[in-house]
């Protein structure tokens, strides 16, 4: 299975690439595009992360820190497509982000809980192949756990 | 809780690129500091200067690092110079980890030594394939393949310890004439 994560700024990136490496170890292809798509303000996608988007069976978004022009593009992508998607977001950055995802997961430390019930409500309301909807819950999991329990600087 | 910082040497980039670990290395550390003697020596090789370039573009948490007393780096070259060896790029590893409270990841046994004497806490890259299978991120039989491959190519490693690792969990250790090597 293929999963797309986009995540919101360059600080974020860690966080997607552990995901990667989790995600590989079960048995998944995560394709995390490169730091440098957070730093431009292209206005087009790049060839690279359009073909990724279209290959991606799942689509996770994961912005702890901002959404970049880039990530608002995939997300975007992925809702026009559509793709089955999961959008998880910190509390700081959800105000921001909720015109744009009216399905965002905010993902409040103090109740994590709620986090995981809104992954699980969001997957019963789209369309997706089970096990699709299932890898979305595993990492959608695990990206809360991340984003939870990651060192701060 | 502190984010975790490495700075790391031309041998230990060398060896995990070689493997496809570098991205793994965001497992063990939020921010992996590159200093520019380090740069500087993977530039000037032409197999690894593209992928330098690749690695800095695609990855985030892998900096570079410029911000360091160069005073006390040129001065510890002196000491190493009397040894016949110049390489800056484990000196900036010491003194830039000194300065920021990093880790150091080195293979150099002459860069271990001065990062203890600098009282940087210092592995290798033993420690790191080691810590990427107690974290269940490789796999028993890959990571002895990722010794194998690191024998191969000549990489400086502790091979000992190596095998005895290997052993412990499960694997048959790497031999000059049997097995893999």
């Amino acid at each position: 299975m293929n999963v797309f994560i986009s995540y919101g700024s360059a600080a974020d990136q860690v966080t997607a690439l552990r995901l990667q490496a989790l995600g590989a170890v079960n048995g998944l292809t995560v394709y995390v595009p490169p730091a440098h798509t957070r730093q431009s303000q292209a206005v087009l996608l790049d060839s690279e992360t359009a073909k990724k988007l279209s290959e991606a069976d799942v689509i996770l978004g994961v912005l702890g820190a901002g959404l970049s022009e880039a990530c608002r593009q995939e997300l975007n992508t992925s809702q026009a497509i559509p793709k089955p998607t999961i959008v998880m977001a910190d509390p700081l950055v959800a105000p921001q982000l909720q015109p744009y995802f009216p399905n965002l997961i905010v993902i409040d430390p103090a109740n994590p809980d709620r986090a995981e019930f809104g992954i699980v409500q969001h997957l019963r309301n789209i369309d997706g192949a089970q096990k699709a909807k299932k890898a979305l819950i595993a990492l959608g999991t695990l990206a809360l756990g991340l984003l939870i329990f990651a060192p701060q600087d | 809780m502190p984010s975790p910082t490495c700075t790391i040497d031309a041998s230990s980039v060398i060896a995990l690129d070689h493997l496809d670990l570098l991205p793994q290395l965001s497992f063990l550390f939020s921010r992996v500091l590159l200093p520019k003697a380090v740069r500087t020596e993977l530039f000037k090789r032409r197999t690894t200067k593209d992928r330098l370039r690749a690695v800095l573009d695609s990855y985030a948490f892998v900096e570079r690092c410029d911000d360091y007393d160069k005073g006390a780096v040129d001065i510890l070259l002196i000491e190493r110079a009397t040894q016949g060896v110049e390489d800056r790029g484990e000196v900036e590893a010491v003194v830039q980890a000194a300065k920021v409270g990093a880790m150091v990841v080195v293979d150099d046994p002459w860069g271990r030594e001065l990062a203890a004497r600098f009282d940087c806490d210092y592995h290798g890259t033993f420690w790191v394939l080691k810590r990427f299978f107690e974290l269940g991120l490789t796999p028993s039989a890959t990571t002895r393949n990722h010794f194998v491959q690191l024998f191969r190519r000549g990489t400086r490693m502790p091979w000992p310890a190596v095998n005895e690792f290997l052993v412990a969990i499960g694997e048959p250790p790497l031999t000059e004439t049997g097995g893999a090597l």
